[in-house]
């Protein structure tokens, strides 16, 4: 992204910000908040305009959403409640009228074969969000954009849904851009955390070695670090 | 045991009953025939008195002049997500007309269209019209954004998207708007067939129930009022109830 400004009326949120994200990296966002954390994912997948300056995206300006950045929101009503599970999951490749991956193995991978019948009104939260994920990964997008997905989930789901993302980005290789304001959320599964400060973006790489062991010192020491950095 | 199942059922017999020791209290057979010769009427108005097809006209009108409103319904609120403007002016529009009752814009439509089938149509498309949009776009000024921007990350154009997504999302208040609409167009067809007497070869239920006014049959108004509360158990119970259950109730919008 080069030279990104964005202003929300008089207010400036990015002044020509300047930032790359390589593929295949797994990129967690952390910021106080109303620091701009969406925002700043919004402008990645192009939901939220620029008022100056230019997304490249594989040598190619882009100014519209498309099927290769996929953006996963918190709040539960981004599945549609008229179709099931699968359905839901299925619905891109329908649309896109592309061959994505194989959906019986997703339902497997992603616990959700027992439910693949059920409307969203009948799921949990965690399973709702990893509905989301599945529709989200099944047409092999190149980025993953997540909007704290697990920011209204109990702590048990946040962690069993954690471990089950970590593995779809290794078995799937996609880039991801996890937005959170959880910090140690943001330790457990970023290569590269990010902390959001007004108008500068502090690019740290993530020094623990996985599996990343909240109650483990170095763990804890680091998350210190991170949390004074952030103003 | 039957009929503790059935309360509804019951309730019908009971109000029979009840309507029969009143007539027979009353003994005015022109203000109120008892029960049997007012079914009686009606099987013979049914068989011989064609009852059936004036109930079929009016029935027609309706179900013809209600998909005529579905589709500019749909049209407008296409034409509403797209651009601020027109949910902007049809919601003013709205405003003024949906208050204004069926039967009295009776008298500019016959002027505009004649005595016939064409103000029929605009009646009953002013009767359904403006409760469909006041439902439709409460609904889309709180559909989920979140929604709409899946469509956007699948490259969805706005046909697409209303199709697909704010068509089912929006079905709670659709089917309610509907149910508002359609019983306002009975209303009106009614009032309106009354108006008119003959159109074309025949008349509706309401120039039926006229008729038998004039030559002062009470069983067979009677009769013909059965019809009206059949059309419209009919609708309610099987087709809008129907629907609800294939919709809304699986998708659990209504619990």
């Amino acid at each position: 992204m080069n030279n990104i400004t964005k202003t929300f009326g008089s207010k400036v949120v990015f002044r020509n910000l300047n930032i790359e994200i390589e593929q295949g990296k797994f990129i967690t966002i952390v910021g106080k908040s109303g620091i701009g954390k969406s925002t700043l994912l919004g402008i990645i997948g192009s939901f939220e305009k620029v008022s100056d300056g230019k997304i490249i995206f594989e040598d190619r300006e882009i100014k519209k959403p498309d099927k290769n950045r996929i953006m996963i929101f918190q709040s539960f009503d981004q599945l549609m409640p008229w179709k099931t599970v699968r359905e839901n999951i299925e619905f891109p490749l329908k649309h896109l009228d592309i061959e994505g991956l194989d959906i019986e193995n997703i339902l497997i991978e992603l616990d959700l074969k027992d439910v693949e019948n059920h409307y969203p009104y009948q799921l949990s939260g965690g399973m709702k969000q990893r509905v989301a994920i599945g529709r989200s990964i099944i047409t092999k997008p190149r980025m993953l954009l997540m909007d704290e997905p697990f920011g209204s989930l109990d702590v048990g789901t946040r962690y069993n849904l954690q471990r089950l993302l970590m593995h779809v980005w290794d078995a799937y290789k996609m880039t991801v851009v996890f937005v959170t304001h959880d910090v140690n959320e943001a330790v457990v599964l970023g290569n590269d955390i990010w902390i959001l400060n007004e108008n500068e973006i502090l690019q740290i790489a993530n020094p623990i070695m996985k599996p990343r062991d909240i109650s483990d010192v170095n763990f804890q020491i680091f998350v210190r670090e991170l949390v004074q950095k952030i103003k | 045991m039957y009929f503790m199942k059935n309360k509804k059922l019951l309730y019908l017999l009971l109000l029979i009953v009840l309507w029969q020791i009143i007539s027979m209290i009353v003994d005015q057979p022109q203000l109120m025939p008892d029960s049997i010769s007012i079914f009686q009427k009606f099987w013979e108005e049914m068989i011989n008195g064609k009852l059936w097809l004036y109930a079929f006209y009016s029935f027609a009108a309706i179900i013809i002049g209600l998909s005529i409103s579905i589709i500019l319904s749909l049209a407008i609120a296409l034409l509403s997500i797209k651009y601020t403007w027109s949910m902007d002016f049809f919601k003013f529009l709205n405003s003024i007309l949906h208050p204004l009752p069926g039967i009295a814009v009776l008298p500019v439509l016959i002027i505009w269209f004649g005595v016939g089938y064409s103000s029929i149509f605009a009646l009953i498309i002013h009767s359904v019209l403006w409760p469909i949009l006041t439902n439709l776009f409460s609904a889309i000024e709180t559909f989920p954004k979140t929604l709409s921007k899946v469509g956007d990350n699948y490259e969805m154009g706005i046909l697409k998207k209303f199709i697909f997504i704010y068509i089912p999302g929006t079905m709670p208040s659709f089917i309610a708007g509907i149910k508002t609409g359609w019983a306002r167009a009975f209303r009106a067809v009614i009032s309106a067939e009354m108006f008119f007497g003959i159109i074309g070869s025949s008349g509706g239920i309401g120039w039926y129930l006229v008729k038998k006014r004039a030559f002062l049959d009470t069983s067979g108004i009677f009769a013909g009022l059965i019809v009206i509360i059949l059309i419209g158990m009919f609708l309610e119970s099987f087709i809008f109830d129907r629907i609800e259950k294939l919709t809304l109730e699986k998708w659990g919008f209504k619990i």
